[in-house]
Formats: C-alpha cells, sequence, structure tokens
C-alpha cells in the first residue's frame, strides 16, 4: 500500500515493522497522513518474543504512527530506505521504537 | 582419563567443513580433571571437620528415610581405630580423578543363610528331589535414589542433586545442595560436603540439611565405592551406597533431519573457523552432541536421519508451526506423545513468520511440549553483516549456534533476558528465581542484543551455556527439562504469567461447589467450572463449551508429583448452537476429574492442586487453581478395595453412570456398597449400579466369533432402580448433592423422574420432581434453574 501519493516524498520502500514484546491482546495500528494503513492484534509469543510482522510500502520521507490500545500509546517514524526495520516494543506503558538498518532476527 | 568421541558423536557434519577433532577432555581449559590436595591441606581438612574420616556409618544399619530406626538392643558396630598419623617429611601430593556423574543407590542385598553342611549319608535308591538354587534373594528396591555430582569435568557447577523415589506409597523428593568443601584426602579418596539449598516434592524423602558425598577406593588405584550420607537438622546421619552409572547426568537422543530445500547444514562447527573469537579458545570441531555432552548429557545421534521432500511443506514452500509438528510426528522415528529424553531437529528452509525468524522450538502444541525443534536456514542468520572478515564462516558459526539455541529451548531453558519473567504461583512447583542475564555469553542470549552487539557477544563466546543455565539442565526436577514432560515455559521459574493471565473478557473458576475441598479415599472428585461474561458486552457462544468436554482441559498435580492433564472420558460432538451471554452471566459445567481416559488421576491420599483451562477459539481462558485433600482410608475395607477399585474398568462404570457389561467393575462397587458404608463413594457407586436398569439396556453379546454377536436387550427394572437412586439421592440430599455436585446430581433426580414418568406412575414422578425443588430451593441455586424445574412439574399436575 501506498501510504500517500504527495509530490515531494521519494519512491515507495518496503518498511518492515516488528512488533516484539511486551503485547498481548493490544490492538495496534499503523497510520499516514491520517489515514489506517494496518491494524491489527498484538500478542508476543514468549520463545521468539516476536508478536508480529508488518510490512508496508510506504514513501521516503513520510511520518508514520503507530498507535497501541484503546487510548493510544504512540510513536512516530519517519520513512527512511537505509533504515527499512522499524521494532516496537512495549515496555510497561511505554512504546520502545528503534530503526535499524539491519533485520532484527529471533530465534 | 575418558575422551570425547572424536567427533563429539554427531553422524552429520557441516557441508562445508573439513573433518577436524573434538580436543581430548584433559586437554581442554574448561575441563577439571578432578582435585589435587597438597598433604598441608589434607591436614588442614582434617583438623577443621572431625567428621572427615568418620566411617562408622554402614549402609546395612541405615534406615530408610521416614521409617524406623535400629530398635534398641541390637549393638552396633564399635568405631574403628583411627590410623596413628605418621610423620611426613615431604608434602605428598594428593590426587583424586573425576567424580562427576550420577550414581545410583545400591541398597544391601541379604543373602539366604547356606544350608548346614550335615553328615554324609550313603546314597539310597528313591526319588530324586529337587535341590534348593541357592541365589541371592533381592529384596524389592521401594526406595530409587539417584545421585548427581556436578564437581569437576567440563563447567563445574559445585552441586550434588537428590532424586528419591519411593514406590510404595508412592512418592517422590528433590534436593539440590551448594558445594561448600571438597578435599581430596588421599589418592582417589574425597569428600565433598553440601548444604541443602532447594527442595521439590516430599521432604521427609530427603532429610537433614547436609549432604556429604564420599568417593573411595577399595583396591587398586581407581575408585572403587561411593556413599551419600544426609545429616544436620537434627535428624541421626543416614549413609547410603551408591554405585557409578554414568558420567553423565542424563542420556538423550537427537534426530537430525532436513527439508530437502534447506541446503547445506551445519551440524559441527570449528572453533576457529571464523576470527571473531575469544584469542585463548581452543581450536576445536564441536558437534551438537559434543555441546549437549558437555552441558552433562550422554547424547545419542539418532542413526535415522531423513530428508524430508518439500512437498511435504505448505503450499508456499514455508512452514507453519502446525505443519512441523506434523512432520514430527510423520517423519521422527522416536515419536511418542510422552516424556522422552529425546528430540527432534529440523532443518528447513523457512518459517511462514518469514525471513526474520531464524528458528523456533515450535513443539507447544499439543499434550507433550519441547520435543521438536527447527532451524531456518533461509532467514537472517544467512545475512551477514556487511564488512565481516568471514562470511562463510560467519553463516557456519550462526547456524550452528542457532541449532544449540533452539535445541535449549527443548530443555526448557529461557531466553538469557527473560529467566525473571514470571512468579513462583504456577500449577507445579517453581524452579529458583532468577536473574536475567542481559549480557552472558551463553547459547541463550541473543548476540546481537548485548552492549557492543553480536562482534562483542562473539569475541567472548566460548561456546558454553550460563551457570544458572547448567544448574537447571544437570540439577533441576527432571520433568522440569526432560523433553514432553512439563509444558514450555512452565516451572522454571517464569510460569509465563502474561500467557495465564485472563484477558479481563472471561473469568474461568474451578470450584468444588461444596463447603469443603476435601474428599474422602475413593470418593470421585467432582469439579463444577463457571465461566462468566466479564466483557462490557453481550456475546454469543456455544453454551454446552463447559459440559461437552472438547473445549475444557484440566491439569492436576499431586503435590510433589507429576502434573497431569485430565482428558474426558466422555465427549461430546453436538450441533454448534450460539447462545447470548450477557455481561455477568456465566456458564456451567460439571466433571468428575479424578478419572481420565487411561485410569485415575486421584487415587492415593494426598494434597492435588487443580486448574482448568478453555479454549474460546481466539483464546485461552485460564482459571484460578485450586487445592484440594483427599484423606488416607478410613478404614481396612476402604483400604483392601482399593486396588480393586483404583481400574480403569471402575472409572469407566463411574463416569457412564453404569457399564453392565463390565461385570468385575460392578462386583467392586458392590463390594464399596456393602463394606464401607457412610463413604459418599457408595452414593456414585449406586447411582452407577442401578443407572442402566432405568432403561432397557442394550448389550453386545459375543459368543466367540464375530458371527455370533448379537444384540441382547436388558429390561429395564424401573422401580427398584428408582427406589435405589432416590434413597442414595433423596435420604440424605446434601451428602448427595455435595459429592456428585449439582448438575450432575439434579440432572441423575431428572432422570429417575423421567424414567417414572416413562413407566406410567406420574405419581412417583412428581414426587421425585417435588423434593427435586426442595433440595434446589435448600441449595439455594439458580433461581432459573428452579423456575425451569417447577415449570416442568406444573406441566404434570
Amino acid at each position: 500500500m501506498t501510504a500517500s501519493d504527495v509530490d515531494n516524498h521519494g519512491p515507495a520502500q518496503a518498511i518492515e515493522f516488528h512488533f516484539t514484546e511486551g503485547f498481548r491482546e493490544q490492538s495496534a495500528q499503523i497510520l499516514c497522513d491520517g489515514e489506517k494503513l494496518a491494524s491489527f492484534t498484538l500478542t508476543s509469543a514468549f520463545q521468539t518474543g516476536l508478536a508480529h510482522i508488518e510490512i508496508l510500502q510506504l514513501d521516503e520521507g513520510k511520518e508514520v504512527a503507530i498507535e497501541i490500545g484503546d487510548q493510544p500509546l504512540r510513536a512516530t517514524a519517519v520513512v527512511d530506505a537505509a533504515h527499512p526495520f522499524v521494532v516496537v516494543a512495549l515496555e510497561g506503558d511505554r512504546l520502545d521504537l528503534a530503526v535499524l538498518a539491519s533485520r532484527p532476527g529471533y530465534v | 582419563m575418558a575422551k570425547s568421541p572424536k567427533t563429539g558423536g554427531s553422524g552429520s557434519s557441516s557441508d562445508n567443513m573439513e573433518q577436524a577433532v573434538t580436543l581430548p577432555d584433559d586437554e581442554h581449559p574448561d575441563y577439571l580433571a578432578g582435585r589435587v590436595s597438597e598433604d598441608e591441606d589434607a591436614l588442614e581438612a582434617d583438623e577443621a571437620s572431625p567428621e572427615a574420616f568418620d566411617f562408622d556409618d554402614t549402609d546395612e544399619f541405615t534406615p530408610a528415610p521416614g521409617g524406623p530406626g535400629l530398635p534398641p538392643g541390637i549393638p552396633r558396630p564399635g568405631r574403628l581405630p583411627r590410623p596413628i598419623p605418621l610423620p611426613r617429611p615431604f608434602p605428598i601430593p594428593r590426587f583424586c580423578g573425576p567424580v562427576s556423574g550420577k550414581y545410583r543407590y545400591r541398597p544391601p542385598v541379604f543373602l539366604p543363610r547356606a544350608p548346614t553342611p550335615g553328615p554324609v549319608s550313603p546314597a539310597l535308591p528313591g526319588p530324586v528331589l529337587p535341590r534348593p538354587v541357592p541365589g541371592p534373594i533381592i529384596p524389592i528396591n521401594l526406595l530409587q535414589i539417584t545421585v548427581r555430582v556436578d564437581v569437576d569435568r567440563f563447567f563445574p557447577q559445585n552441586r550434588i542433586s537428590i532424586e528419591v523415589r519411593r514406590l510404595f506409597p508412592r512418592s517422590t523428593a528433590h534436593a539440590i545442595a551448594e558445594v561448600t568443601s571438597d578435599r581430596c584426602v588421599g589418592l582417589n579418596n574425597r569428600y565433598i560436603d553440601a548444604n541443602i539449598v532447594y527442595r521439590d516434592g516430599n521432604a521427609s524423602l530427603i532429610p537433614g540439611t547436609r549432604v556429604r558425598f564420599h568417593a573411595g577406593r577399595t583396591s587398586g588405584f581407581g575408585y572403587g565405592k561411593y556413599s551419600l550420607r544426609l545429616s544436620g537438622g537434627g535428624i541421626s546421619p543416614r549413609t547410603y551406597n551408591l554405585g557409578f552409572e554414568s558420567r553423565y547426568f542424563d542420556p538423550v537422543e537427537f534426530e537430525v533431519d532436513r527439508v530437502q530445500n534447506a541446503g547445506a547444514i551445519v551440524t559441527a562447527y570449528n572453533t576457529a573457523d571464523h576470527p571473531n573469537r575469544p584469542s585463548n579458545l581452543p581450536n576445536e570441531t564441536l558437534s551438537l552432541a559434543t555441546v549437549y555432552q558437555r552441558a552433562g548429557f550422554d547424547v545419542r545421534m539418532s542413526p535415522n536421519q531423513t530428508t524430508i521432500p518439500t512437498s511435504g511443506a505448505g503450499s508456499n514452500g514455508t512452514w507453519s508451526d502446525t505443519e512441523m509438528h506434523n512432520a514430527m510426528v510423520t517423519y521422527w522415528s522416536r515419536f511418542a506423545n510422552r516424556p522422552n529424553w529425546a528430540m527432534w531437529v529440523l532443518y528447513a528452509a523457512r518459517h511462514d513468520a518469514g525471513r526474520s525468524l531464524g528458528g523456533v522450538m515450535f513443539d507447544d502444541i499439543g499434550p507433550n511440549h519441547r520435543q521438536g525443534t527447527a532451524i531456518f536456514t533461509d532467514s537472517f542468520i544467512n545475512d551477514v553483516p556487511p564488512g565481516d572478515p568471514d562470511p562463510a564462516g560467519w553463516r557456519r558459526r550462526m547456524q550452528f549456534w542457532t541449532a544449540i539455541h533452539e535445541m535449549g529451548h527443548g530443555f526448557n531453558l529461557a531466553h538469557a533476558w527473560q529467566k525473571a519473567l514470571g512468579t513462583p504461583q504456577a500449577p507445579g512447583d517453581p524452579w529458583i528465581p532468577l536473574a536475567n542475564e542481559p549480557e552472558a555469553r551463553s547459547y541463550m542470549n541473543y548476540p546481537f542484543r548485548v552492549s557492543g552487539g553480536e562482534s562483542s557477544f562473539f569475541s567472548d563466546f566460548r561456546f558454553r551455556f550460563s551457570d544458572n543455565e547448567l544448574v537447571f539442565m544437570r540439577h533441576a526436577p527432571r520433568r522440569f527439562v526432560q523433553m514432553g514432560n512439563s509444558n514450555w515455559f512452565n516451572e522454571h521459574g517464569f510460569e509465563a504469567p502474561e500467557a495465564l493471565d485472563q484477558t479481563g473478557q472471561w473469568t474461568l473458576e474451578v470450584r468444588p461447589n461444596r463447603n469443603s475441598n476435601s474428599y474422602r479415599f475413593l470418593e470421585p472428585v467432582n469439579m463444577e467450572l463457571k465461566l462468566t461474561n466479564t466483557s462490557h458486552q453481550a456475546v454469543e457462544m456455544d453454551a454446552d463449551m463447559l459440559a461437552d468436554g472438547r473445549h475444557v482441559t484440566v491439569f492436576i498435580q499431586r503435590e510433589g508429583g507429576q502434573t497431569k492433564q485430565w482428558r474426558p472420558m466422555i465427549t461430546q460432538c453436538h450441533e454448534p448452537h450460539a447462545n447470548k451471554i450477557d455481561v455477568g452471566e456465566s456458564l456451567y459445567g460439571a466433571h468428575v476429574i479424578s478419572t481420565s481416559t487411561d485410569g485415575w488421576l486421584i487415587d492415593e491420599a494426598g494434597f492435588y492442586k487443580v486448574q482448568a483451562a478453555i479454549d474460546m477459539g481466539d483464546q485461552i481462558v485460564v482459571s484460578n487453581v485450586m487445592r484440594l485433600y483427599v484423606g488416607p482410608p478410613e478404614s481396612q475395607a476402604e483400604a483392601e478395595v482399593a486396588p480393586d477399585y483404583f481400574t480403569e474398568d471402575v472409572a469407566r462404570v463411574v463416569n457412564f453412570g453404569g457399564a453392565p457389561e463390565l461385570d468385575k467393575a460392578e462386583d467392586v462397587l458392590r463390594q464399596v456398597t456393602e463394606t464401607c458404608a457412610g463413604n459418599p463413594a457408595v452414593k456414585h457407586a449406586e447411582v452407577a449400579l442401578t443407572n442402566p436398569m432405568l432403561k432397557d439396556f442394550k448389550l453386545l453379546e459375543t459368543g466367540g466369533s464375530r458371527e455370533d454377536l448379537a444384540i441382547k436387550t436388558k429390561a429395564a427394572k424401573i422401580g427398584t432402580a428408582a427406589k435405589a437412586q432416590t434413597k442414595a439421592l433423596l435420604d440424605n440430599p446434601d451428602e448427595a448433592a455435595d459429592t456428585m455436585g449439582h448438575i450432575p446430581y439434579f440432572e441423575q433426580l431428572r432422570n429417575v423422574a423421567e424414567a417414572l414418568e416413562g413407566d406410567g406412575n406420574d405419581k412417583a414422578a412428581v414426587d421425585v420432581m417435588k423434593k427435586t425443588i426442595q433440595v434446589m430451593k435448600d441449595r439455594q441455586i439458580l433461581a432459573s434453574v428452579i423456575d425451569n424445574a417447577e415449570r416442568r412439574l406444573d406441566r404434570r399436575t
């Protein structure tokens, strides 16, 4: 899905959103320019520490928002082709967000 | 000195590896080859502990734990004189070889007294009598003791763990002691003292607070005798003779299978393969077997290695957990749904979750977890970081590390940073609370998660597990570790509380629905389940979910024993029907949980824990943990009937409400009704024995061959049955309702009333219904249930 057709942004990039530890039956959504791009429910697997991976085609330079829960915890990230992995973890009542250049792995 | 096998015992090796060898144990810097003491050390030890030379503990006079001591008046062996110390002009090094390994209690064997030879009489003609055959009469060993000593060889943890299994009455115990002193007082004469720091199960089986392990010589230079002594805590010291069994703590078998498209798989790794490594790391080849041998296991690699055709994978070529579980059932030669020291290791290309999943211990499905693991070769573990000096070596190391990591999950090891998860309030016994080890250089940590990242990790990684992990694998109660035994993430000190927490939408309660959680010996235990809608909206769901036996799982653990899963003897498939469950409204179900498909789960006195879970489709809702007590037999009759009563057939008769074809089981129940008056089990027996008489009962009779099969009908005796049942159910209704549970109790009364009505005896039917309603009112059951019963009665009067 393309988040936006605004001209001043770069070409679409595949961005992977990795929702990792701390989730238990929370609803989540990814938004761009107020448009909901994806929504899902998150529960972290204990062994791998992974809840969900969502891959979206997004325009370089766009800001995406990640919202968790009904009274959402919110974090934002800017699409950067050099850092195509966005890792989101829930620490207590805080979202931890990291933007990585290399693929995070789970075993 | 024992040596490791040259290739670590692995039948497979990396396709890209040159054949290399595993370093001999005694040349390895991480191997401790016993203990050497200088003369002065031994002297100090002697003086510091006068018990060091106590040789007066003789096993023949050792009382069994919990058993009677020596009767008074029996002379005890005198204390042996100590040797007169000789002058020691030179410090003599004292060497004690390694003693780590597994030992078993060797109970004394009593030989029959040999017949006294009498005078030789002349040979006379006559019948030849059978001659008595001399030989030992081996007593049945009612006490099995396993001792794991862990003070040397690879990565010693300075622990002694003791596992005791008493066969009758059945009970188990486990203790772990931390070593406080380890003295070599002469050539292969070694004393190791330890304090007990952890207990599990029946503590009285391992009395005392201190442990002494002694290994000494008999003849020759090697060890020849071993013993374990328990003392402290005010007990008389007890000593047990041990026999050496293995240098390893437990056996385990690994079977490595590979999916056709997994490419070259790595099951062995040369530690010098990649330049980023500790400078003093020995250059050697490690295999899957070597790593787990050094962790303390006697590893056997299964010769049954299979290449799984790609057609077995999903249509997309990737694998889901369920598909891997199915493949394990199909391809693993050792697969069995039971605890087993064996593990299936699958190398596949990719998981459904994508490239980010490098491996998984996928087997948390079904009743026996942790039997299968998978490594995904076409995943991030193949993605070499840019600029790495040896990409091929990096890939080999990563694949090997991942395999060991996933297999570690199979041994119930958690990630290094997850060890402190959870609380010791799970059903089952907790393991020692652990602290997280986020910086541990262990197979169970993520290399890319430590400070400095993966490069920092491998520069200091010695291809081993952490000490905490080794203690767990070597010394934890074996059910925690053994594959297919305790469930994944259970009983490891971190019972994943999130997994068990309620979602908030439902609350499941398991309860006896009576005043007391105490049960009489023989009394079937009936549990009621109550599922309440605690969400903020009405929900539609199948009202039979709790009753049909298909959605409910119950775990029962006798305290100190294994957790067992209850499987209903009766499951009902019915047309799905959705009922509206309002906010705060509940569904109910009841089950006899004493009996499972393979017999009785509650069959002896003691405390039990019960916890239920219900599969709601999109979530698992877990109940409270209920503790109940089963009393000991209160009469000789109860004790006598127990062996015949706690059988699968009797369980079936009780569960099915009668089974006339199981006549021997019915005889046992008749014996209960005749000899165990006052025991609530009598009411169950009376109902089960007379229930088939409430209607014409079909029996399949055989005449010895299939052709002789015929259905015969046993005519109903409704009057007789109803009379017996109303007596059992209504003479003392509180007692009957308490032991049977409300739901089965009132259902049974309804059956009686309907049978009487069907037999044309409306008056008796109405009488039973009226009494039933009165009991309902007296016991203050739900008004809606009473309303229904009153409406049924109104229609008949």
